[in-house]
């Protein structure tokens, strides 16, 4: 799945590159062209499976291997398995009909070897309020770190069979459950909450088997959607895109600008330890600043001697401001329309947690832009001879929300009106803000004093960014 | 600290602002430093949220509501996800006292220490590296923070369950503020932004004798 790339680059050739790489932009890449187009944006996870595309497709390396379903609820076992064996096959047989490279095929037992692990509990984490969850793990079975933008080696998928009762207490509920935490596991997050089906806070979207609002029971004021939507499909085939399908399910207008365009080579089982480097993700809204930073990880010494990252990003999305190098290295931010690009050697070696970029991204319109790492050329600083070393790319993730950190009064700007707003809703002079969502400027989750402070720091130039 | 000294300025609110405001960012810049936290790593989750559409179907999924402060978070265990994979994957369980303030239905009293479960909580990688797993949609609750809770008796009868869109905080001007990710749910846009003594009343109102 995803992220990791192996680098096969010869030392001469990284020699060479180092010196003779020009940071205009010189170079071509091999970039899937960018799919964006105008409307609401599909929800992606950052995390991806560690299948891989393959000469140009993913072809059958997306065909997840499900375990047998466990059927763990209290009581007996053929009483849990007649509430959850037929939604289990309805809700991976609808998954595995979609225009997708992605394909379930279930196995004759359950254990760890599969690449889905699945099965009902009677609660999850002593929780009556949880229906399912999907965790993502590497090859140890251990939790995937950092989760925002990890590359996994199996899914647990889990659902609560006490919570399943009362107006959950059907079939559908239960097919809806596991068929939303299987779009989870095919790297789908959450749609609406609190909204009509087809609906969320920026008005009209396609529904979706992700949003609470359609798979809620309908008693319950959902609609009771139990089945994939095209918009998931649409999500999954950005996500996990092969040329042979195409962007199935993304009608015109309704397409995320997410931009697949990671293909590294098959690799094997993922391995915690493998050496990396990676970028970090952030959370902003339109207009506003956000930082990022490429690092290091796993890198034992001799350590990182030689590096070409190129970071490629949706430019309808996020506009490169600004790429500071660290440690002995030079970044482009213009290095073409949607790519950066980092290079740089290490005589001593780089290990564990060097950063090799300090990046500042502007939001330019609402929606979510993958950052892509392609490792174009790495080398470990052994002393005279550097080696090639299999290295993995853990991408990052910018969000552009259509919020304006600050902005209570709802103006497009967070400025001392702002800050008053929310001193008058402190001395409960007014009985809420405009934009109550935006009064919240530190991003704490209150809107306090702090936040009116704050606003003053930000409009007086002492500090840049908001949430600081 | 700032949050602190904030709420012991009552009277600042009766007397001109800007002086406060700039003596505080001035502060704020002072001490801008920030230790090194834990990685929170955020679990995708489907929740059983429906009855947050209003506040009747609330009341009646979690029956004990009072507004009261987190003391302490006493323990946090790893529970099994699903028996049988290998190492039994686990996520944390966190056990917090809490301080009852103001009961308003349900068994608590006032100045009774309950305990709060909630999913997820501090914990370690499997490489050492400190970590807080929340599940989608929630946070961890805040030792100090007050809070209006719509809790549930845990299905073991060991305390109490909280739900993510089954609570709100209540801020240092005395406002209800949900999280932002359930702020549109209905039971919680009714009470949000309202100060905590009027959303009590309101809240009354829904209970079924």
């Amino acid at each position: 799945m995803s992220l990791r790339s192996l680098v096969t680059a010869k030392w001469l050739h990284v020699a060479a590159a180092v010196v003779a790489i020009s940071l205009s932009t010189a170079i071509t890449l091999d970039m899937v062209g960018a799919h964006s187009k105008q409307g609401p944006h599909k929800r992606l996870l950052g995390t991806r499976w560690y299948e891989q595309v393959q000469a140009g497709d993913y072809d059958e390396y997306m065909t997840l291997s499900v375990s047998a379903f466990a059927y763990e609820c209290l009581g007996s076992t053929s009483d849990c398995r007649e509430r959850w064996s037929v939604p289990f096959n309805r809700a991976h047989s609808a998954w595995s009909s979609q225009p997708t490279t992605a394909d379930f095929v279930v196995g004759p037992d359950f254990s760890s070897e599969y690449d889905v692990i699945i099965g009902a509990v009677p609660l999850i984490g002593d929780d009556p309020f949880l229906l399912g969850l999907a965790l993502p793990l590497d090859a140890n079975l251990d939790l995937c770190i950092p989760l925002a933008t990890c590359v996994f080696r199996h899914q647990l998928v889990a659902v609560a069979d006490l919570v399943h009762s009362g107006s959950y207490d059907s079939g559908s509920s239960r097919q809806s459950t596991i068929a939303h935490e299987l779009g989870h596991s095919l790297s789908l997050a959450h749609e609406s909450v609190g909204y009509s089906c087809g609906r969320d806070a920026t008005g009209v979207i396609p529904q979706s088997i992700m949003a609470y609002d359609c798979i809620d029971p309908v008693a319950l004021g959902g609609s009771g959607i139990v089945d994939p939507q095209a918009w998931d499909v649409c999500g999954v085939n950005h996500a996990y895109h092969d040329p042979t399908i195409g962007y199935a399910g993304c009608s015109s207008g309704s397409a995320p600008t997410n931009t697949p365009t990671r293909t590294p080579t098959r690799t094997p089982t993922s391995t915690p330890d493998v050496p990396f480097i990676g970028i970090s993700s952030v959370t902003r809204g339109v207009g506003q600043e956000g930082s990022l930073e490429v690092r290091t990880g796993a890198w034992e010494p001799p350590g990182l001697g030689v590096w070409t990252v190129d970071i490629n990003y949706d430019p309808d999305v996020v506009a490169p401001m600004s790429c500071a190098p660290q440690n002995g290295g030079v970044c482009n931010s213009e290095f073409d329309d949607d790519t950066m690009r980092i290079t740089g050697a290490s005589a001593t070696g780089l290990t564990s947690n060097a950063v090799l970029a300090s990046i500042i991204v502007r939001c330019q319109q609402v929606g979510t832009s993958p950052l892509d790492l392609q490792l174009r050329i790495v080398a470990d600083a052994t002393i005279g001879n550097p080696q090639d070393v299999a290295t993995e790319a853990h991408d990052g993730l910018v969000t552009c929300g259509n919020f304006v950190f600050g902005d209570a009064s709802c103006d497009g700007f967070a400025d001392p009106i702002d800050s008053n707003l929310i001193l008058q809703l402190g001395a409960g002079m007014i009985p809420a803000l405009p934009c109550p969502g935006n009064g919240d400027a530190d991003g704490n989750g209150v809107v306090d004093i702090v936040d009116a402070t704050i606003i003053l720091q930000y409009s007086a130039g002492m500090i840049s960014t908001l949430p600081p | 600290m700032l949050a602190g000294i904030l709420r012991g300025e009552a009277t600042m609110w009766r007397f001109g602002f800007v002086p406060v405001l700039i003596a505080l960012a001035l502060g704020g810049l002072a001490c801008g430093d920030k230790g090194t936290e834990p990685q929170v790593v955020t679990i995708p989750a489907r929740w059983a949220s429906a009855s947050a559409s209003d506040l009747t179907s609330l009341l009646q999924s979690h029956p004990v509501v009072f507004v009261g402060t987190v003391a302490r978070l006493r323990e946090t265990i790893d529970v099994p996800v699903l028996k049988g994979t290998a190492g039994e994957v686990q996520i944390p369980t966190s056990l917090f006292s809490v301080l009852v303030e103001r009961p308003l239905t349900g068994d608590s009293r006032i100045g009774e220490y309950v305990s709060i479960r909630q999913a997820g909580g501090p914990t370690k990688a499997a490489d050492g590296t400190s970590l807080i797993v929340t599940l989608e949609g929630d946070e961890i609750l805040e030792e100090g923070q007050t809070y209006l809770f719509f809790a549930s008796p845990s299905p073991d009868g060991v305390g109490l369950v909280t739900s993510p869109f089954a609570r709100l905080r209540v801020d240092t001007s005395n406002r209800l503020s949900p999280l932002r990710e359930w702020s549109s749910a209905g039971a919680l846009e009714q009470l949000a932004d309202l100060p905590a003594d009027r959303a009590e009343k309101v809240i009354l109102r829904h209970v079924t004798p």
